[in-house]
């Protein structure tokens, strides 16, 4: 067998490194042929998505089947972005070869969450023109202001915490989203949110850092026409490797079905092959079939042996800490059971708090207190199963709703101390409020009834961590902090700070129904 | 558009465990309630069967083209009977929100919820049920098997308009309910009358189809619940509506070829 293809970290490598210049040029190829093409730019990104609502692109009369396939919100996000990518991964390879390039070229990816200034764009991806005075395909102007002069992504939309924080795949704000029961894009049922952790952040976080109001990456119909939308999604990819490396018990799903899952248009695979012919539904990748990325498509990384920077973070060592000294949450929480049941999605949940009235996000930071009920924790305490409980706690951010996505995230935070260092904003963080996809949720471009969004985050390490540290003595209530995510200014740019702070105010309000906040 | 499709189904192998169901799942109450409604329903029709009526009828409701205004009215006792249809036929579209009611609500107060959100559902569909006996005089009013033709037709242009569609989506929407206090009676009332009010214009014509139906009206309840049913399960709103459209106007041509379908 031959050795896999590396993909390898583009900030490793000079501007000028073979595997950039090569990727650029083929971008360049791919752009210029017809939509119609399968190996075209147009084609590649409409599978992932493109806006039935606009007039259709030159040289198709129709959308095509194959379009509009992208998974999120949903425990097929991950293989179906891993399939995605490695099936144009193939293509460029092809291409490349055919026309003098390297061989044995990969995909590089973004590690966002490296040292150095690995926090901002890569520096071949900023310029409009090329060294030799050429266009450059791997700049757009579609992106984010000062994305392309190296504004610094904000530590909190890139932080590995609560995603390495999961201890299971699937369940609701588990590492890999919530069981769904078929491929659907931003699906939602019974008003249950299908996200997993690292789908909430660092991905759609970075979506809107980097696509900006109106830009390529922050909408799923024109993320992937943006070249650096491969290479984050390399990054996504990598990171499910390494949170299987992790632990032993971080596995993925042994359902069946999860396994046998192809996504098929057709009867034929939704992917292309690197010539751009199809893909017979019997040929067609299954979940099952991606596991090994050496073994089964030939490719890893160049840290696979390496842990993750942001698995070994101290927020995370810190709960870990707080788990292993059986830490109790303060009252009126339940204490933890001598033996807490496993995570599993079959979990009963109850709601233990909640807002009463709805919040609207402009732009500035909102903290808002949720009101533990005491007769709640006290059935919960006194309950006959009460030693069966997982020892879970859920920060459900539900009604998510925009006229469109403001492309802000916003951080969530949990008891986050009036005058905070970023150690604190990082110990106090769950996730993020993203409206990545919202578009779709609302009027969606397939036969779907239209919805809002909700998240769901576990926040149980979270509580571990402060109810350890001793910033968590009242467990009668929990402050929550929306704070809007603000790209800092780029090196030697100090200069841009106040513009980029001004960017955090879009004109397009979110409302939020109301948090809320669950035990299981 | 063709849609990515599911290979396989996923069996899944988990112990039973009773009381795990009844929290997941607080909505078994109103489950219990709407058997009830259909017991009642069909003890009526035996008994209808039994003392001579013409058909296996319903209570309250006609059971031939010769007696069906009066028993419509209200104040004939006519409003409870439609009540009990109204559970029975809307009950088991509605139980997703209900259950959705009470696991967003806090455990001592799902039940509260619960009743809260199907009082102000039902007053909807109680209003709309005071309209019925005028509706039912019109229609009785078109001689032969006309009426019941013209209903069909009707339910089905309906179920092709975007209005419906709308409708049918609005019934799939959560709310965001306060927990305690008088905003969470407010919040639960809010949300059963705005759930009634989709699914009175998702269901309106079709429960006029009752009124027009001229007998074997147990069979026309079972056979639109199931419509009704399916079209609120069934995720797919365009594909839906749009076969339950064919299927009724099928039923209208049924109708008119026949005289009198199922009588």
């Amino acid at each position: 067998m031959t050795d896999p293809f590396v993909r390898v970290d583009v900030w490793t490598l000079a501007e000028d490194d073979p595997i950039i210049t090569a990727y650029a040029d083929t971008v360049a190829a791919m752009m210029a042929k017809p939509i119609s093409d399968p190996t075209s730019w147009g084609y590649q990104a409409a599978i992932h998505g493109i806006d039935p609502g606009s007039p259709l692109p030159p040289g198709v009369s129709q959308l095509l089947p194959q379009w509009n396939q992208c998974q999120h919100y949903s425990w097929y996000f991950l293989p179906w972005h891993r399939m995605f990518v490695y099936y144009f991964e193939q293509i460029v390879r092809t291409y490349m070869i055919a026309n003098g390039g390297p061989s044995n070229w990969a995909l590089p990816y973004w590690n966002y969450d490296g040292s150095g200034q690995s926090n901002t764009l890569p520096l071949a991806f900023r310029n409009q023109l090329k060294a030799d005075g050429t266009p450059n395909p791997l700049f757009t102007a579609k992106r984010r202001r000062y994305i392309n002069t190296g504004a610094v992504l904000p530590a909190t939309d890139i932080s590995l915490v609560n995603a390495f924080d999961q201890q299971t795949f699937t369940g609701l704000g588990a590492f890999g989203g919530e069981e769904t029961p078929a491929p659907v894009q931003f699906f939602l049922q019974n008003g249950q949110p299908q996200s997993g952790a690292l789908e909430n952040t660092p991905h759609n976080a970075v979506h809107d850092d980097v696509g900006g109001p109106g830009g390529l990456m922050y909408s799923p119909y024109t993320a992937a026409l943006d070249p650096i939308f491969w290479l984050h999604h390399a990054n996504i990819d990598r990171l499910w490797g390494k949170w299987l490396q992790q632990s032993q018990q971080h596995t993925n799903p042994s359902d069946a079905g999860w396994q046998a899952q192809a996504f098929l248009v057709d009867g034929n695979s939704a992917f292309a092959t690197a010539s751009g012919g199809a893909i017979p539904g019997s040929s067609a990748l299954t979940c099952a079939g991606i596991m090994d990325t050496a073994g089964q498509l030939g490719y890893k990384y160049d840290d696979d042996a390496q842990p993750s920077p942001g698995a070994t973070a101290p927020p995370l060592r810190a709960a870990a800490q707080a788990e292993a000294e059986h830490v109790n949450w303060p009252s009126p929480w339940p204490k933890r059971p001598a033996a807490p049941a496993s995570p599993s999605p079959d979990a009963v949940r109850h709601l233990v708090g909640a807002t009463d009235r709805p919040i609207r996000l402009v732009g500035e930071t909102v903290t808002v207190t949720v009101p533990i009920d005491e007769r709640v924790t006290a059935s919960l305490r006194a309950g006959r199963r009460a030693a069966e409980h997982m020892h879970h706690a859920f920060l459900d951010i539900e009604g998510i709703d925009a006229a469109r996505n403001p492309a802000q995230a916003y951080g969530v935070f949990v008891n986050l101390p009036s005058r905070f260092t970023d150690a604190d904003l990082m110990a106090h963080h769950a996730g993020n409020i993203s409206l990545f996809g919202i578009e779709l949720a609302r009027r969606p471009p397939t036969d779907r009834h239209p919805h809002n969004l909700r998240i769901s985050l576990d926040i149980t390490r979270l509580l571990d961590r402060i109810a350890a540290d001793g910033t968590w003595t009242d467990g009668s209530q929990l402050e929550i902090t929306l704070r809007p995510s603000t790209l800092g200014a780029p090196s030697g740019r100090e200069d841009l700070a106040t513009d980029l702070a001004d960017t955090a105010h879009p004109d397009v309000p979110i409302t939020i129904g109301r948090i809320g906040i669950y035990y299981a | 558009m063709a849609s990515t499709q599911t290979t396989l189904s996923r069996p899944r192998q988990r112990r039973f465990n009773a009381s795990r169901v009844l929290l997941r799942h607080p909505e078994l109450g109103a489950a219990v309630v709407i058997t009830a409604a259909w017991v009642a329903l069909l003890l009526e029709a035996y008994t209808s069967t039994r003392t001579g009526g013409a058909a296996a009828g319903m209570p309250g409701m006609g059971t031939s083209p010769a007696e069906p205004h009066d028993a419509w009215s209200p104040a004939a006792g006519g409003l409870p009977s439609w009540v009990l249809m109204t559970v029975a036929m809307m009950g088991p579209a509605t139980l997703g929100a209900i259950g959705y009611t009470g696991l967003n609500s806090l455990r001592w107060r799902r039940r509260r919820a619960m009743a809260e959100f199907s009082v102000a559902y039902l007053a909807v569909w109680v209003a709309f049920g005071l309209l019925v006996p005028a509706a039912t005089a019109v229609v009785h009013g078109i001689p032969g098997p006309g009426a019941l033709a013209l209903v069909l037709t009707v339910a089905a242009a309906w179920q092709l308009t975007p209005v419906k569609r709308r409708c049918l989506s609005g019934c799939h929407l959560g709310a965001s309910l306060p927990p305690r206090g008088w905003r969470a009676e407010k919040g639960a009332l809010r949300f059963g009358l705005r759930n009634g009010l989709y699914c009175l214009g998702t269901c309106w014509c079709l429960m006029l189809v009752m009124v027009a139906a001229p007998g074997g009206q147990l069979l026309w309840t079972a056979g639109l619940t199931g419509v009704i049913t399916a079209e609120r399960v069934v995720s797919r709103p365009r594909s839906t509506t749009r076969a339950v459209a064919v299927m009724l106007l099928f039923a209208a041509f049924a109708a008119l070829a026949t005289g009198n379908l199922l009588q």
